[in-house]
């Protein structure tokens, strides 16, 4: 028996294996999370007589570039899922690289962002708009990074499980997938309200 | 979870068919803050568009439409809660008691402009 259950079969009570349930109560916490800073920055702007235009301290083109990347990045997460579906390790290996490149792009233009604030001299403690604009975005860049890291698993040692296990292995791609559009779905919102209201 | 192959490939036609969507959305967002639109009426815009999008995301790349009676009763545990939080912060805002107002901001346009603020003096 393995030491944990259903890790390939639908548990008869939830219809779920174990690891999408797991997926999705911690997708549920990540929304109350970021929920918390949201509502934060909505408690800080309604409660400010002078709050920033984003996009006058923001830079637009680069945020919207980063907006396109990861919305790609969803593209390519989901077919490599859909890759293994159809069995080709090789090619989910691929739309998973392609991932990852998408992450890394996305970093290297928040780094460039972050850069030139501190060049001229914003930094979180400068106002409440830039203090929540930090927070969020730089939440959002560690799970970013946290995404990297699995993919990098995912696509390194994490595939011996294919010739294993390859049921298993690509439950494993949709959870990740998952987690994934999580970080998208948060940029989606975080875009406009920081960067266009 | 292996499928046939037919079948996948109309899932994939639905993925991209998906992401030309949000990116015209993605111009869709951008567009509103060109438009210099009042404010109110331009965070509707942008938080409906943002709200398309997040259906899109959810619905076909996390498949939650075709998900299960379980995943669907933990994520409304999680709206009601997520919604409730937005509420009582934001409520909390426009309901202080009479006398238990902060009048941080107020004093502070007071010694900006020197024109004395009005005790309870609501929002």
């Amino acid at each position: 028996m393995d030491a944990i259950p259903y890790t390939v079969h639908e548990r008869p009570d939830t219809g779920l294996f174990n690891a999408k349930l797991g997926i999705w109560l911690f997708l549920s916490a990540e929304v109350m999370l970021f929920g918390s800073l949201f509502s934060s920055y909505v408690l800080l702007r309604i409660g400010s007589p002078n709050w920033p235009q984003g996009a006058s301290l923001l830079n637009i083109p680069l945020a919207t570039l980063n907006t396109v990347v990861l919305i790609a990045s969803s593209v390519t997460v989901v077919l490599a899922w859909a890759s293994l579906r159809m069995k080709n390790l090789q090619r989910c290996k691929l739309y998973l690289g392609l991932t990852m490149l998408c992450a890394f792009i996305f970093l290297i233009v928040k780094y460039f962002e972050y850069s030139a604030k501190f060049a001229h001299g914003l930094f979180p403690a400068t106002n409440n708009f830039l203090g929540i604009y930090f927070t969020l975005t730089g939440l959002h860049a560690l799970h970013v990074a946290g995404g990297i890291v699995v993919m990098s698993y995912l696509i390194g040692p994490g595939s011996k499980m294919w010739r294993t296990d390859p049921e298993r292995f690509t439950n494993r791609i949709e959870v990740a997938g998952l987690y994934w559009h999580f970080v998208d779905l948060v940029w989606i919102f975080l875009f406009p309200v920081l960067y266009l209201l | 979870m292996f499928g046939h192959t037919h079948d996948i490939h109309k899932e994939i036609r639905a993925y991209l068919l998906v992401f030309g969507a949000l990116l015209l959305l993605t111009g869709i967002t951008v567009a509103i803050n060109r438009l210099h639109l009042p404010t109110h009426l331009a965070v509707t815009l942008a938080l409906m568009v943002a709200c398309v999008k997040g259906f899109l995301v959810v619905g076909f790349f996390m498949h939650l439409l075709s998900e299960r009676q379980l995943i669907y009763s933990i994520l409304a545990f999680t709206v009601f809660f997520f919604f409730s939080m937005m509420f009582l912060t934001t409520g909390n805002h426009y309901n202080y008691l009479l006398g238990t107002r902060d009048l941080s901001y107020e004093l502070m346009a007071q010694q900006a402009t020197g024109v004395p603020v009005e005790a309870g003096h609501g929002h």
